[in-house]
């Protein structure tokens, strides 16, 4: 209302914060990454909680040799799960799955960045289960 | 008959009777009105030698002069609030605490900037409209809604950066980092200096030209 100088300053201090804020936290593309990767640790998630095989407690379940919709068809007492449960949805790729021995997994995504993910605060509350930030991986063991 | 009614009628009565304005203005300061008040009452009648009196028109309100006072103060409150908002955000992004953000999250700082983007172009637009068209259209500055407006204005955006200030003086009570805690409240001062600088410096005026 008074002074342009004044009202062109005021739009300089706004853009040029605003320029720094997106720069720090990244535009839309890397917003997309990061809800890419959410999506990826969710399902990874999913995963560790159905090869826990809670519903199975008391008897001793052997890990499947691979992960797979039919191998899953034999775990657990049965599961039955899609193809897209078992595969990252933006590569279409599957999680890779590694049997360490008949009670001990290892299954991993491919992340943009994996370590954003901490401070974000998603923190896995499946207990006996670590979530490895460096390499995006999820190593558990069945009890 | 109020005090003004019956100055209005004196001036009216006065003017009719042909004495000059200066005349009026001597001998109501001699009964005590103040100059402000001497000068609103003559400048209610042109300055013609014509009797009777011609009054000038009266400032009336219209919805145009609404929409666009209150839009520019709404964008300003907007562009004030969020600007500290993302402020704070990058200073808690920068000097991180060990203990855990709760309120860091690049969602607030990209919604912040977001209101930024679309309000503070919204703001600047406005100001420069309003101070365009006053120079052309006199109604516009003279309008009592440009008073209230502005005050309204003033209290929103008193009630914004004091409830900054608090929430800012709370972090430090729960502990936080004393060089945040300076930076976010120079944050805050700075911000609400301006506003105020700025807009009681228009608002008085705007009381001034009544």
């Amino acid at each position: 209302m008074r002074g342009r100088t004044a009202l062109i300053a005021v739009g300089a201090i706004v853009a040029a914060t605003v320029a720094i804020a997106l720069s720090i936290t990244g535009g839309p593309m890397s917003a997309r990454r990061e809800r890419y990767d959410a999506a990826r640790y969710q399902e990874l998630v999913k995963l560790a909680r159905i090869l826990r095989c809670e519903s199975q407690r008391g008897s001793s379940q052997a890990l499947p040799e691979t992960l797979s919709v039919e191998s899953l068809r034999t775990y657990c007492g049965g599961i039955e799960r899609h193809t897209s449960d078992l595969t990252d949805n933006e590569t279409g790729e599957q999680y890779s799955y590694e049997r360490l021995n008949s009670r001990a997994f290892k299954i991993c995504a491919k992340f943009y960045d994996p370590k954003i993910l901490e401070s974000r605060r998603y923190h896995l509350n499946v207990p006996g289960y670590l979530f490895d930030y460096e390499t995006g991986c999820i190593s558990g063991s069945v009890r | 008959m109020t005090a003004i009614d019956s100055l209005d009628l004196f001036v009216k009565e006065g003017l009719s009777a042909g004495r000059s304005r200066q005349e009026l203005d001597e001998a109501l300061s001699r009964a005590g009105w103040t100059q402000r008040e001497i000068r609103k009452a003559l400048s209610k009648y042109a300055d013609t030698e014509f009797t009777p009196p011609v009054p000038r028109p009266a400032h009336t309100l219209t919805a145009r002069h609404t929409f666009l006072y209150a839009l520019l103060f709404v964008a300003m409150a907007f562009t004030a609030s969020y600007l500290v908002v993302i402020v704070h955000q990058l200073i808690d992004l920068q000097l991180p605490d060990i203990f855990r953000d709760v309120h860091v999250s690049p969602r607030r700082l990209r919604w912040a900037a977001a209101m930024l983007i679309v309000w503070t172009p919204v703001f600047m637009f406005m100001s420069y409209y309003v101070a365009r068209s006053s120079a052309s259209d006199d109604s516009i500055r003279k309008s009592p809604v440009r008073k209230w407006l502005t005050y309204l204005a003033l209290f929103v955006s008193a009630l914004i950066l004091l409830g900054d200030g608090v929430y800012t003086i709370n972090q430090l009570l729960q502990g936080d980092l004393t060089v945040r805690f300076v930076l976010k409240a120079a944050t805050v001062a700075v911000v609400a200096a301006v506003v105020f600088y700025y807009y009681l410096r228009d608002a008085e005026e705007a009381s001034d030209e009544g």
